[in-house]
C-alpha cells in the first residue's frame, strides 16, 4: 500500500509540474500579444518557422499527438520504445540539413501533409498502447 | 525608425531564447524522469496515458494549439481575440471538471481522442482569431 501511495505521489508531482509549465506558457504568451510588437507569439514564430528552414516542426508536432493522445494496438507496427525517438531525432537533424542546402517553397498545404503524417507516425510507430 | 526595428529584432531573439529554454528545460525534466523510472516516477507522455479520462481538457487544448499554429485567422481588434480566448479557456476548464470529477472512462477511446483533438482545432479555428496590431506595424 506505501508503494502505492508512493507511485500516486510521484504522478502528482509530475502533474503539477506539467501544470506549473501550461501556467507559466500561457502567462508568457498573454504577455506576448499585450506588447506593442507584432507577431511575435509562439504560434506565429513557429509557423514562421516551419515555413523556412525547421519545416519539420508540424511533423513533429503531429508525432506528439499521435503519441500522447492516439496509438494503435497492433503489433506489426511495434519497433521498441526508444527507436521511434531516434528516427523522429534524425529526421530533425535530416529535415534541417534539407532545408538549408535546398531552399524551397513550403505551402501551407506541405505543412498539413506533414502534420497528418506525423499524427500518422506518432499513431503507429510511437504508440504508448502496444500491449507488450 | 531603425532603432525601433533593431530593438523588435532583438526582443523578438530573447522571446525565441525564453521559448527554447523552456522547451530545452521540460525536456531535461523529463530525460530525468526516464532515469528515475525504476524508483517510481512516470515521464510526462506516462502520465497523459494513464490518466486519459482526467486529461481531456488537454487533447482539446493540443487540438486548439496546433490550428492555431497553422490555421489561424487574423482580426485587427483586440476584443475579438479576447472573447476567442475566454470561450476557448471556458470549454478547457469545463473539459477539466468534467475530467477531475470522473465523468469520463478511464480508458478513452483513440475516436474519442481524435474527435476532441479536432474540437479543439475547428473550436479555435472558428471562435479564438488572432489579434495582429497592424498600426504599430505600420
Amino acid at each position: 500500500m506505501d508503494s502505492l501511495e508512493g507511485w500516486q505521489d510521484t504522478y502528482v508531482v509530475v502533474r503539477n509540474i506539467m501544470i506549473g509549465f501550461a501556467i507559466l506558457y500561457l502567462l508568457f504568451e498573454i504577455a506576448l500579444n499585450l506588447n506593442d510588437i507584432d507577431e511575435d507569439t509562439s504560434n506565429i514564430l513557429l509557423y514562421k518557422a516551419s515555413k523556412e528552414r525547421l519545416f519539420f516542426i508540424p511533423f513533429a508536432l503531429g508525432a506528439i499527438v499521435g503519441h500522447l493522445f492516439l496509438g494503435t494496438d497492433d503489433l506489426r507496427f511495434d519497433i521498441g520504445d526508444l527507436p521511434p525517438v531516434l528516427i523522429l531525432f534524425g529526421l530533425a537533424v535530416g529535415t534541417v540539413i534539407v532545408a538549408y542546402k535546398v531552399p524551397f517553397k513550403k505551402t501551407d498545404l506541405f505543412l498539413g501533409v506533414l502534420l497528418f503524417l506525423g499524427i500518422l507516425y506518432g499513431h503507429l510507430f510511437w504508440s504508448m498502447n502496444m500491449p507488450r | 525608425m531603425k532603432t525601433y526595428l533593431t530593438k523588435n529584432v532583438r526582443r523578438l531573439k530573447t522571446i525565441k531564447i525564453v521559448l527554447a529554454v523552456l522547451l530545452g528545460v521540460m525536456i531535461v525534466i523529463d530525460i530525468v524522469l526516464v532515469a528515475l523510472g525504476p524508483k517510481g516516477w512516470p515521464t510526462f507522455s506516462k502520465v497523459v496515458f494513464d490518466t486519459q479520462g482526467q486529461l481531456v481538457w488537454l487533447s482539446f487544448l493540443f487540438g486548439g494549439l496546433v490550428a492555431k499554429i497553422f490555421y489561424n485567422r487574423k482580426v485587427p481588434t483586440f476584443g475579438q481575440e479576447l472573447l476567442g480566448f475566454t470561450s476557448f479557456s471556458i470549454v478547457v476548464f469545463l473539459l477539466f471538471l468534467l475530467g477531475y470529477f470522473g465523468l469520463f472512462p478511464e480508458d478513452v477511446s483513440n475516436e474519442i481522442q481524435l474527435a476532441v483533438l479536432l474540437f479543439g482545432g475547428f473550436f479555435a479555428y472558428g471562435v479564438w482569431p488572432q489579434y495582429l496590431n497592424h498600426a504599430q506595424s505600420n
